[in-house]
């Protein structure tokens, strides 16, 4: 897992630096900067040095906690984080919410009545839910509900949770299809399995078979795919942010690059990059602890 | 949520039926959808699969859909008597008198903030979505292929060099990185199709990869191959016509839904102002144009927004379609 | 190995059942007219090659033939007097476990990994009774020492993959037998055993039988495990019952010539042939039976009668065995008995 980081985060490094584009220059706009300012950020930014050793000594800075600072607003990145990053998980314990109330209950029925009429229903419609562009759902959901029928707030955070509603929804919506395939054909999976024969064979009714023996079993592929996509989810929540104005994570990290504030950039990729290893560390532990072959071995 | 869903619903559907690949490791029922046959048998695989799917209704539709898209892309005259960009069939310019009317009989569409037909606008930019998806897909493909054929077929380190590889490109928000690589690229006027095509087509590599990897490593296993070998073929012989054929269905079957999945991702960047250049007559630019005149005049947003879904389906359902049809398991 | 044959009441009466399903390339007729009884405490072994139906028909017996696309064309399976074709789905519930059970072929896959197993034996008891868990846990480490399992107590706590394959068996043995159902159906119980082991599970089959006095249907294409334990064979091909008869009889005399085939193939250490005759050609697809005598594309004393009808099983001998066959007792058939 420690390599992968590294790597990771130098790849994040390197495509930064890369950027054309003066950062120091791009904060000033038009004006000449004296130069004893300039040697200040210079100073500040470690940019006199090669490019290997700004990584190192960027990771040295970050291990102690430290992000850094914004070139643009001279916030301490920390700081920032405190911030903004509320704003993003507010939006993401709602899409996990509905996603999961919704998503898992229709999964699970769509796996016990395979192949009927409505099941195939939920799959064509959960397949054209997934070849909506998100962006595409955002705008029409704003302009929409928004604009149109003034049914909820189009843009920024004032209302409190009710601003995050109808962005939630449109990211949920997407979710919701990949939730229900993916418990759908695990279960179908599971039901294959040779123990829910013999579960039948000794009486077990069907609800039994399902809620029990399936179940049981399905959580584990569910819970590590679930798991794995909640790790990447605020990050993809960019666009809906952008779109529906609201100051997260993503939406900070969209608007510093025309600013080519590169601590921003950098900081905050990291650091969805490691919530992203976090999330998946967790959830091959939870994996762990829900086999017993794993568990006990 | 990632605009690319879909890559991680593939890579998520395979990680969910052998958790134990989760990791990033490869062969066992993960990589199941490999036909591990010798000729003869995969061609009544291949039979049986078209069989399957002629029968099945979704499947013209699909077929449907991705036709009319590829023929706008081939043929637009087919679809429009007017070229982009001027206002009717005979040639003359776009009036600008007529700018924004809604849909009509001479201008099916209705017309664009120009007075252009905006029916043919949204027509001909399937040109630059389906170019763009080809690209990206054909370049997803082709380090992905090579990668996972090196990964597959030598293992030890080379392997775990390029798994670790996968895994750190994985860790990194796609739309994130998309966004800042395309910044990196090329600002805004310097931008083109190829810088875009390069961009998504490169993030996309990791999940193609991690397929061909696993089915490489299945199929060199089996008896043919090791006579192969055994006959003194070399290796880059023994990876094209042997593993390459047999290995390659799992990914064709990516490939489609990926062209759907670039054809979306496209046009979320370009919306963004990071994708192709404000020039060009893509549906990401039109929407994004569209949403400040919402009010007066919505069928600016919603038909390209309609074309831009219906692509997008026409290539998933099929991809969908396709990895049913091919998988030995459901046989 | 032989209980009392009794001509009264047969536990389990199946009469021309017929079982087809419904498939994209056709219907399989899986089984067909199979007709035959069972007794209490008697030991009855179907035999055939895979494809042959005897475990849908043992499926059939438990109600777990899938529906769609399965379905039972005709016939009767009476159990004590109740008819179970066309049972409702709640009565099988009630059925199952309780007084017919079922062990099946490979015990690692058929027992649920993520469940303790003295879990799912107590499962047994807790779906047809009313008793606590822990009370049912007793119960399962109880049976688990009768079947052999050291150290009952603290290993039913344990999970499945931390058994070997015999010690599994023995857990699915358990399982099945913890309400002391009237019959145990047994799907090829040692195939995915070692041979030493093999020899354990039969003996503790056989053990327990006689302490319960239940019937067992042994399903196998073994002759060697057949051989120990059986009462009657039940011989089935492309799902029709082409030989039935009493187990030593069937032995000595095999009458079909499917089943003399089958005794051909296998080495036996007392006789002086030194070569072993396959049957040649393979199974018959199930889509399409040939016509006539299913089995004539193989048989060596196949004519154009045998070609083109069908043989009813015919009673020979005292009445205990028959025989599918128009040359069965022939002179060309009595020669090819070993």
């Amino acid at each position: 897992m420690i390599p992968v980081f590294f790597i990771a985060t130098f790849l994040i490094f390197i495509i930064i630096r890369v950027l054309p584009g003066d950062p120091i220059q791009a904060q000033f706009g038009e004006r000449r900067i004296p130069d004893n300012l300039r040697e200040a950020y210079i100073d500040q930014y470690n940019l006199d040095e090669s490019l290997p050793m700004q990584y190192v000594l960027y990771m040295k800075d970050l291990l102690t906690g430290d992000f850094g600072t914004s070139i643009a607003n001279q916030q301490s990145i920390n700081d920032m984080f405190k911030e903004r990053l509320p704003r993003s998980l507010r939006l993401a314990s709602l899409v996990i919410f509905f996603e999961t109330i919704i998503g898992i209950p229709v999964g699970v029925w769509a796996a016990r009545h395979r192949d009927s009429f409505i099941d195939n229903g939920i799959l064509v419609v959960t397949l054209a839910v997934l070849a909506m562009p998100v962006f595409l759902l955002a705008v029409l959901a704003q302009l929409y509900f928004g604009l149109k029928w003034g049914l909820f707030p189009i843009s920024g955070i004032e209302d409190g949770w009710m601003s995050y509603l109808l962005p939630a929804v449109v990211v949920a919506v997407s979710s919701i299809a990949i939730n229900i395939r993916v418990v759908r054909a695990t279960l179908i999976e599971t039901f294959r399995e040779d123990y829910i024969r013999t579960a039948r064979a000794k009486g077990a009714n069907s609800r039994r078979v399902l809620g029990i023996h399936a179940l049981r079993n399905s959580l584990i592929p569910i819970v590590t795919i679930l798991g794995v996509r909640f790790g990447s989810m605020i990050g993809g929540l960019l666009v809906t942010e952008s779109i529906f104005n609201i100051p997260g994570l993503g939406f900070t990290i969209v608007s510093a690059i025309p600013q080519r504030d590169n601590t921003i950039i950098i900081g905050f990729s990291i650091f969805l990059v490691m919530a992203y290893m976090l999330i998946n560390f967790l959830v091959d532990l939870l994996y762990a602890w829900l086999d017993p072959r794993i568990r006990y071995d | 949520m990632r605009g690319s869903t879909r890559v991680f619903v593939m890579t998520e559907l395979t990680d969910a039926l052998a958790p134990e690949n989760a990791e990033g490791g490869g062969g066992g029922r993960g990589s199941s959808n490999v036909d591990l046959a010798t000729d003869d048998t995969k061609r009544t695989h291949l039979r049986d699969a078209w069989r399957l799917l002629r029968r099945r209704p979704i499947f013209w539709v699909a077929a449907f859909l991705i036709a009319v898209f590829v023929s706008m892309t081939i043929v637009p005259q087919l679809f429009t008597a007017i070229a982009p960009g001027e206002g009717n069939p005979s040639g003359e310019f776009c009036f600008l008198a007529d700018s924004r009317q809604g849909p009509s009989a001479d201008h099916w569409f209705g017309t664009d903030v120009q007075g252009c037909d905006y029916y043919t606008q949204v027509t001909y930019g399937a040109r630059i979505s389906l170019r763009v998806a080809l690209g990206a897909t054909a370049i997803t493909l082709t380090i992905g292929i090579l990668l996972g054929s090196l990964a597959g077929y030598y293992s030890g380190f080379i392997d775990t060099l390029i798994s670790r590889l996968i895994d750190g490109f994985l860790a990194l928000p796609y739309l994130v990185a998309a966004i800042i690589v395309l910044s990196v690229l090329a600002s805004n006027a310097g931008r083109n199709e190829w810088h875009v095509m390069a961009a998504i087509g490169a993030l996309g590599w990791p999940a193609v990869v991690r397929l061909y990897r696993a089915s490489v490593l299945q199929v060199k296993s089996l008896e043919y191959v090791q006579a192969a070998k055994a006959l003194g073929a070399s290796d880059a012989r023994i990876l094209a016509r042997h593993v390459l054929p047999n290995a390659l269905a799992p990914v064709l079957v990516e490939a489609t839904t990926g062209m759907g999945v670039v054809i979306s991702v496209e046009a979320t960047l370009t919306f963004f102002g990071v994708g192709l250049p404000l020039d060009s007559a893509s549906w990401g630019i039109m929407i994004a144009e569209a949403t400040g005149r919402f009010e007066n005049s919505p069928h600016l947003l919603l038909f390209p927004g309609a074309y831009l879904f219906f692509g997008t389906l026409g290539f998933i359902i099929m991809g969908e379609l396709l990895r049913e049809a091919l998988d030995p398991r459901l046989r | 190995m032989s209980a009392p044959l009794r001509e009264d009441n047969p536990l389990l009466t199946v009469r021309d059942l017929t079982v087809r399903f419904d498939t994209e390339d056709g219907i399989v007729n899986a089984v067909s007219d199979l007709s035959y009884d069972l007794f209490a405490g008697e030991t009855l072994a179907i035999m055939g090659e895979s494809g042959s139906g005897k475990s849908v028909s043992a499926q059939a017996l438990m109600g777990l033939v899938p529906m769609p696309p399965g379905r039972i064309e005709k016939g009767s399976i009476s159990f004590v007097g109740q008819e179970l074709v066309g049972l409702e789905e709640n009565d099988w519930t009630n059925l199952r476990g309780e007084e017919i059970a079922m062990i099946f072929q490979d015990p690692l896959t058929s027992l649920n990994p993520v469940f303790p197993v003295g879990w799912q034996i107590g499962e047994t008891f807790r779906l047809h009774r009313t008793i606590g868990r822990r009370e049912a846990m007793r119960k399962a480490a109880e049976l688990m020492d009768r079947v052999g399992i050291p150290n009952a107590g603290k290993r039913a706590r344990q999970f499945p993959h931390q058994f070997s394959g015999g010690m599994r068996q023995r857990l699915m043995i358990a399982m099945a037998l913890a309400l002391e159902p009237k019959i145990l159906i047994a799907d090829e119980p040692t195939t995915a055993l070692d041979v030493t082991v093999q020899a354990q599970i039969m003996d503790l089959l056989a053990d327990l039988q006689r302490d319960t006095g239940m019937a067992l249907i042994l399903i196998t294409h073994d002759l060697g495990v057949v051989a120990s334990v059986a009462d009657r064979v039940l011989v089935m091909y492309a799902g029709r019952a082409v030989e039935t008869g009493r187990a030593g009889d069937f032995y000595a005399r095999p009458g079909h010539p499917y089943a003399q085939g089958l005794m051909g193939s296998v080495p036996r250490l007392l006789s002086d042939t030194d070569r072993l005759l396959p049957i040649p050609g393979h199974p018959p697809s199930v889509v399409q039976l040939p016509t006539g005598c299913s089995f004539h594309p193989r048989c060596a004393l196949a004519d154009d009668h045998c070609r083109t009808s069908r043989p009813d099983l015919t009673v020979y001998g005292d009445g205990s065995r028959q025989v599918a066959c128009f040359k069965a007792e022939t002179p060309a058939a009595l020669r090819n008995q070993p």
